[in-house]
């Protein structure tokens, strides 16, 4: 006969055990979504003062350094405005080309877009993810890309009514289709790490993957839209097996102090499985 | 009665705080878990009977803010407390070793039992990187936010639950 202590034990041990299982299950995601309400809510308080409060701190270590940067980038603002001016003049060709053509490309799309304040990071600190104040009241939904100006921030994994979860690039367990902005256009893979640095893997060896080329996501299989900027291309290198080539991929995103993200809310991916399924079937017996 | 609500309220305010400010502070990684620091204290200063409730609670509260799914911190912070009431028993609100000690042990149980959940759920990460860059440097700041958590804690049971004296 078990004591009263290790009885308690084991129901206490049995009760998170079954909310474990409900919860990997999906069973528990209304009732999750309704507890999560009022702390979300809290967290939109604290969150926002606290990223405030945070970023007038950086402000204040970082004078000097913001004064030098901001000479660096008047500099390089100038020379932009030149080639942007060029840029324009290609686009404008593009446009009226493909009018001719009736060309259907994927540049040029309206994104709709939701803005939303970061509240919070993941608890866990193993897995990289923040908490933002738009949930599907919103328009938000399961997998929509996350992004800022500078360049892409992940996707949603878990949304409630007032807020959500977005699994940054910078996690481990991320992986975009990218495409290298340089003659040939080569393909890769962009994953995050432990550390959260990310990296572009699986790079023709034989291509012309240098330094200071942008990488942005090249829309294959579908699980972000094409043409978002991920980063710049640092540190390149052969892959441990020497089979491919990798890359550090510096993102012009500051993960660790996000305070504004925008949400894309209309971005429908193509579903590509239709396309394998009668070839499943022919192989099956 | 009085002690669940005050517990409630306490645990509620440390997952959002986890979430919203302390995450914003992190250095080499880490971060100390007020949830964890809570349950943990309360576990140590009590009778196990008294400590379920809040590691239950707090787990729940604990994965709401997180990836993990619910019941994950549960099932950690339960296991933690039963090993602590086995091995320490109840602890004096002036101990300056045992509370640091078992927060370490807690620490380190806590993380074990996310990486086994998370790679079931197909996220695992490697268990040496994730001891280096994320259950070490935890594990020292819930160490060294025990050593206050814990006389907080102390006061508040003192003043909550004082001390019955038979005449």
């Amino acid at each position: 006969m078990a004591s009263p202590r290790t009885f308690s034990v084991i129901m206490t041990l049995g009760i998170s055990l079954a909310l474990l299982a409900l919860s990997v299950l999906g069973t528990l995601g209304p009732l999750e979504n309704l507890l999560r309400l009022p702390l979300n809510a809290a967290q939109n308080l604290t969150g926002t003062t606290t990223s405030d409060v945070n970023s007038f701190l950086d402000t204040l270590a970082e004078f000097q350094t913001l004064r030098d940067r901001n000479r660096e980038l008047e500099v390089a603002l100038a020379s932009y405005q030149s080639e942007l001016a060029e840029l324009r003049a290609y686009r404008a060709d593009y446009e009226r080309l493909a009018a001719l053509v009736n060309y259907v490309g994927q540049t040029g799309q309206e994104w709709r877009y939701v803005s939303a304040d970061v509240i919070g990071r993941d608890t866990s600190g193993i897995v990289r993810a923040i908490h933002i104040n738009a949930g599907t009241r919103n328009g938000v939904s399961l997998g929509d890309p996350v992004v800022t100006e500078l360049g892409l921030v992940g996707r949603v994994r878990q949304v409630s009514a007032n807020g959500a979860e977005v699994l940054l690039i910078s996690d481990r367990n991320s992986a975009v289709n990218a495409r290298v902005q340089n003659a040939t256009q080569e393909r890769g893979l962009v994953r995050g790490s432990v550390s959260g640095e990310v990296t572009l893997d699986f790079v023709d060896v034989n291509g012309q993957l240098a330094e200071g080329q942008q990488v942005f996501t090249s829309g294959e299989t579908q699980n972000f839209p094409p043409n978002l900027l991920l980063g710049q291309v640092q540190n390149v290198r052969l892959s441990s097996n020497e089979l491919f080539r990798q890359a550090t991929v510096e993102s012009l995103v500051d993960f660790e102090n996000l305070e504004i993200v925008l949400v894309i809310t209309n971005w429908e991916p193509v579903n590509v499985d239709v396309f394998a399924e009668p070839a499943a079937e022919a192989a099956a017996p | 009665m009085v002690v669940y609500v005050v517990g409630l309220l306490l645990l509620s305010v440390a997952a959002v705080l986890d979430a919203s400010v302390l995450s914003f502070f992190r250095i080499a990684n880490g971060q100390p878990s007020l949830v964890l620091l809570l349950v943990v204290a309360w576990g140590l200063l009590n009778d196990l009977a008294d400590g379920l409730p809040w590691a239950l609670i707090g787990g729940i509260l604990a994965d709401l803010v997180s990836v993990t799914p619910t019941g994950t911190s549960s099932l950690a912070f339960t296991l933690s407390l039963a090993l602590f009431a086995s091995v320490f028993g109840q602890v004096g609100r002036r101990n300056l070793l045992i509370p640091p000690l078992a927060v370490g042990i807690a620490t380190a149980l806590w993380h074990a039992v996310i990486l086994l959940v998370l790679t079931v759920m197909g996220m695992g990460v490697p268990v040496d990187q994730a001891f280096i860059t994320w259950t070490l440097p935890s594990l020292i700041f819930n160490a060294v936010a025990m050593l206050v958590v814990f006389r907080v804690m102390g006061g508040i049971l003192a003043l909550l639950a004082p001390p019955q004296v038979r005449l």
